[in-house]
This record gives structure tokens, C-alpha cells and sequence, in this order.
């Protein structure tokens, strides 16, 4: 008797798949306002209906990362209850008077008779690798709207401080930003005039400038009702053969070097503190002391290459 | 590095719309023009290797036996080669026939690669089987029931890939051509629709290959090409002469088909006149 499978992963797509709606906006999403178009917010307003919804991969990305906060909460409930402090005021809808800013927070960190908002998010490990402090979290055009969603809930709750806790996605680590939000009273004030510009062009019907940025612009939900002007650097095609021939001869060689420089770190191990003789070879060595000048710490930026071989046809 | 690129990059005639930019006619010597000729060919050629490495098999599709990049591709390989877009903007027109009101968007833009342009047009139409066609009671679905988002996005993606391929040489692809290359068929996937001579997909492709081509010939003059596809759909019917119609999207089935293989001899005429001219 034949047995028959279900494709369980085409299974659960179509289910991802049914999830992916598009939901209207009627406010100012505090988890939004710290994108840096403005015209996407308003057209977040006036034209979410016409917004292209985000795709299958996202939305496992959504999912897993809802479940890995929900999951944290309860646990970061227990630990917290052992220390004294609560977890308060979970998923409590908030607004910026005067505003249309609005949102829900995770909770509050409740301690001492202080109130700190707290934001929690799940990233993957490289993500978390890379961020180390607030400013950090420029690197990512997704990441650098999470101070704001924080800020955002501080300055509803007239509380002087906030906590973003990051989750990473692979070994459930986290790691702590405190906010402090006298720290942040122009980036605050930035928000509120955006919140102000969107429900101007709102009631006057007209749009922002286009923010004509490659990197921020390719994907966007509205770029075809949008249509920035997008100019792209890309490649050069060089005519080169001496260079040609030393890419050839690189690739060609790498594969030794690989292998080469695995030998080298075995063997360094092997060898390390002894002399002695194998076979037809005379090993030996000695201990070099070097004295290294104390180096701050520091940002280096370097070239990354990747040299690929393009198939040849035939 | 002794790289020449602007010599190897000057060629522009494969940038349908710029025939005026044709660098052969600034030199008369047959030797320079088939030297230019094959360092065009060696550009596309690697284009197209370096398109094939920067995507996957599921950025095309397997549509009538040839392979398309699709939307997803074209996203991809406009940052890698740096072909940008300009001044895009978008129409909605409204039509009318036996069946009802029905809209098109129509999308266009300039798309610029290395000194070449194109204006690229993507359309869809509230008529596109794929998002209108009722397939149980076999009729469209009324036009609040089709979701106006999708329309503008299968146009805009129509224009994006359209813009992409055409500056890039990426048109007109044979499984033979990517094999060659180490692209497999067979992780491609393949667009077929039941019951069905002529999938529906292909379909709108056709449509897209007949308005562009017309276009060009017309010199980028929408009446001029609604005048030459009314004349080229019009036929001797057996109670006298069909008239032909004035937009695409009115063409399905044979119909269609034979509108596609007479625009694409006229087409064909217009590009060897345009050569003879060179």
C-alpha cells in the first residue's frame, strides 16, 4: 500500500498566506512615525487601502517574532516577580493628546514608584550583533523606529524614562537600551511636527516630497503610487585582461590557500612549544615576546570583497 | 586599472527607443562597426551571466515555453546593474463595451543604464482574466469585486520588468540560451491555467508585446498606435468587414494571437527600415 504525505510546509504557507491582510490606519502608528518619509506616512493615512501587502516570508518573520515576544512576557513576568518589580499595563492603548499619534505599549516596568514604558522586540542574531547602542539602531531602515516607539509611549505617560529589551531570535539573550527622555526632547519634537505635517497634508489633500532614496525607497508598500525617482550606482564592466587573468589565476588558487591556511592552524597546535623531527621534516621554533602599544577602541571600515566566477556557456 | 568602460558601454543601439543614440552611424568603417557589434554582444552575454547569478529560479517563470524574468528579478537586477527610473506616472482609463465599464491602468517611466534610455509602459486591465474572471459562472466579476490594488500593481510590475529587460538585453530568452549557462529548467516554475488553450498570463504578455510594439513603430504616439492596431485587427468576416478594435485588452483567445504574429511582422518591417536607414 502506497502511503501518501501531506506537504506540510505548502500547508502551513497557504495559512501564513491567509493571515496577510491590510488593515486601515486612523492614526498615526507610534511604531511608524519614526520612518523617515514623510510621505509614506501620509500615505499611510489617505492611502492604505492601496498599499501592497507585506509577502509570505515576512509574514513567518511576524509571527515568529509575536510568539517570541509573548513567550518573553510571561517569563519576564516570573524573573521580575522574584526581584520585586512588575510587569504592569500590558498592551494598554495610549495617545499624545493634541496628536494623532497613538499605539499600545508591551508594559511598564513598575518599580520604586517608577514607571518605565518598555518595548520589546525579537531580531535575528545578526541584527543583535550589530546593535550595541541606541545609535545603533540606525543601521537598519526597521530598527531605527524603535527609539521613537518608545519616546512616543514616554512622552504619552509623562514618564521620564523607557526601556527597549531585544530578544535575539537564535539564543533568547537579551539585551537592554535605556532611554531617558530628557535625552531625546528634539527627536521627540521632530515627531510631533511630523504628526502635525502628516494631518496638514491630510486636510489639504496634498503629499510631501518624494524622498528619492534608493535604499529606503525599494520595497516600499507605496512605490507604485509613489514612483520615486530612483537612481542606482551598480556595476561597471572593466575591460582588463591583465586583470583578468590575475582573477583567473586568484580563483583558481584560492581553493589551495583554503586548505593551506587549515593545515597551517592544525599544525600550529601540533608544533606549539616543541622542536622535534617527523618523517623528512625538521619542525622547530621559539617563543617571541611582542610588545603591543594599548589601542583604544575603535570603528574600522573596510572593503568586503566577493570575487564570483560567472558560468561559462557550454 | 587600465579598464576601458566607455568604449565597451557606448553602444546604445540595443536600447530600442534611442535609435538616434546609434553610435555605428558615427563611424563608417564596417571593421569599427562588427568590433562594436561584438563587444555588444560580449556586454549582453555577461549581463546576462551576472543576471543569472543574482537571481533564482524563483525570480522567472517558464511562460509558452520561454523564459521571463519576473517582477521580483527585475527588483533585483536594477540595483545590481544600476539601471534607474524617472519620472514614472500613471493613468487610469476608463472604457466601455458589450460587457460593461472597465478601467486600465497604464504606467510609464523612463528607465536610464549606462547612458542608455527607455520610456517603459505596464498596463493591466480590471479585464485581466487573473483578477476579474468569475471561472464558475464564466463571466467577469463586477468591477467592485476586483481589487483595484492588484490592477495597479500588476501594471506597475509590468513596467518595472519591461524597463529592466528591455535595457538589458534580457528579452526574448531561450531555455537554450540559460541552460548553457547552468540554469535549470526544471526549478522554474510554469504558468498554466486549466482549460485553456492559451494561458492567461501569456495572454497579458501578449497584449503587452502588441502595445509596446505598436508604440514604437508609432513613435511613442498612443493614437497613432490605436489607429495602426484598429487597422491591423480589422478582418473580412462572413457578413462583410470587422472592424478592429482600439485597445488590447479587447483581444483574447485566436484573435489575439493573430494580432501578435501581424504586429510582430510589422514590427519586424519597421526595425529592418530602421536598420537600412543606419
Amino acid at each position: 500500500m502506497s502511503v501518501e504525505f501531506p506537504d506540510i510546509p505548502a500547508i502551513m504557507d497557504q495559512h501564513k498566506q491567509s493571515k496577510i491582510t491590510v488593515w486601515p490606519v486612523r492614526s498615526n502608528r507610534a511604531s511608524q512615525i519614526g520612518d523617515e518619509c514623510l510621505r509614506k506616512l501620509v500615505y499611510y493615512r489617505t492611502d492604505w487601502d492601496k498599499m501592497t501587502p507585506h509577502g509570505l516570508a515576512l509574514q513567518y518573520i511576524f509571527d515568529e517574532g509575536n510568539e517570541q515576544e509573548a513567550s518573553l512576557t510571561t517569563e519576564l513576568q516570573e524573573a521580575l516577580k522574584k526581584e520585586g518589580i512588575q510587569f504592569i499595563e500590558q498592551q494598554k492603548g495610549i495617545q499624545i493628546e493634541g496628536t494623532e499619534i497613538s499605539g499600545k505599549i508591551d508594559g511598564k516596568i513598575a518599580r520604586q514608584r517608577q514607571y518605565l514604558p518598555t518595548d520589546i522586540k525579537s531580531c535575528s542574531p545578526v541584527v543583535w550583533d550589530n546593535l550595541e547602542t541606541t545609535k545603533d539602531f540606525n543601521k537598519f531602515s526597521w530598527t531605527k523606529k524603535y527609539p521613537a516607539q518608545v519616546l512616543v509611549y514616554m512622552y504619552a505617560e509623562a514618564e521620564p524614562g523607557g526601556i527597549l529589551l531585544l530578544k535575539n531570535k537564535s539564543t533568547g539573550r537579551l539585551k537592554q537600551f535605556n532611554l531617558v527622555l530628557d535625552d531625546w526632547l528634539d527627536y521627540v519634537e521632530e515627531l510631533l511636527v511630523k504628526d502635525r505635517l502628516i494631518r496638514e497634508h491630510m486636510q489639504e489633500g496634498t503629499l510631501p516630497e518624494k524622498l528619492n532614496d534608493p535604499v529606503h525607497c525599494t520595497g516600499c508598500p507605496f512605490a507604485h503610487i509613489c514612483g520615486p525617482d530612483l537612481s542606482f550606482e551598480g556595476i561597471d564592466f572593466e575591460n582588463d585582461p591583465e586583470f583578468e587573468k590575475k582573477l583567473e589565476r586568484y580563483s583558481q588558487l584560492k581553493p589551495a590557500a583554503s586548505e593551506y591556511t587549515k593545515l597551517d592552524t592544525e599544525i600550529k597546535k601540533t608544533v606549539q612549544g616543541r622542536s622535534f623531527a617527523c618523517g623528512d621534516f625538521l619542525v622547530e621554533g621559539k617563543w617571541v615576546t611582542k610588545n603591543n602599544p594599548a589601542k583604544e577602541a575603535s570603528e574600522t571600515k573596510y572593503w568586503q570583497k566577493s570575487i564570483t566566477k560567472l558560468p561559462v556557456a557550454g | 586599472m587600465s579598464g576601458n568602460t566607455t568604449e565597451i558601454l557606448k553602444p546604445e543601439q540595443h536600447v530600442e527607443t534611442m535609435p538616434q543614440m546609434d553610435p555605428i552611424s558615427l563611424d563608417d568603417s564596417l571593421e569599427a562597426a562588427v568590433t562594436l557589434a561584438e563587444k555588444q554582444v560580449a556586454i549582453l552575454e555577461k549581463v546576462l551571466k551576472i543576471a543569472l547569478k543574482r537571481t533564482n529560479e524563483r525570480d522567472w517563470f517558464d511562460q509558452g515555453g520561454f523564459p521571463y524574468l519576473g517582477g521580483s528579478g527585475a527588483e533585483k537586477l536594477k540595483p545590481v546593474f544600476g539601471v534607474s527610473m524617472f519620472d514614472m506616472s500613471r493613468e487610469k482609463i476608463f472604457s466601455k463595451d458589450d460587457e460593461g465599464q472597465y478601467y486600465i491602468y497604464e504606467y510609464r517611466a523612463t528607465y536610464k543604464w549606462k547612458g542608455g534610455s527607455t520610456m517603459a509602459i505596464g498596463t493591466c486591465s480590471s479585464r485581466d482574466k487573473f483578477f476579474a474572471w468569475n471561472s464558475v459562472d464564466k463571466i467577469y466579476k463586477p468591477l467592485s469585486q476586483v481589487d483595484e490594488t492588484n490592477i495597479m500593481k500588476s501594471a506597475y510590475t509590468n513596467m518595472e520588468v519591461n524597463g529592466v529587460t528591455r535595457l538589458l538585453g534580457l528579452r526574448n530568452l531561450t531555455w537554450e540560451q540559460l541552460s548553457e549557462l547552468g540554469f535549470d529548467r526544471n526549478k522554474i516554475s510554469k504558468v498554466e491555467y486549466k482549460n485553456s488553450k492559451t494561458d492567461k498570463s501569456e495572454e497579458h504578455q501578449m497584449r503587452t508585446e502588441i502595445r509596446e510594439m505598436l508604440l514604437e513603430i508609432g513613435g511613442n504616439d498612443n493614437s497613432k498606435a490605436r489607429d495602426n492596431l484598429k487597422q491591423l485587427t480589422s478582418f473580412q468576416g462572413k457578413d462583410g468587414m470587422v472592424p478592429g478594435v482600439e485597445t488590447v485588452d479587447r483581444l483574447s483567445g485566436k484573435r489575439l494571437e493573430i494580432a501578435h504574429s501581424n504586429a510582430k511582422k510589422e514590427y519586424d518591417k519597421f526595425q529592418s527600415e530602421m536598420r537600412a536607414e543606419q
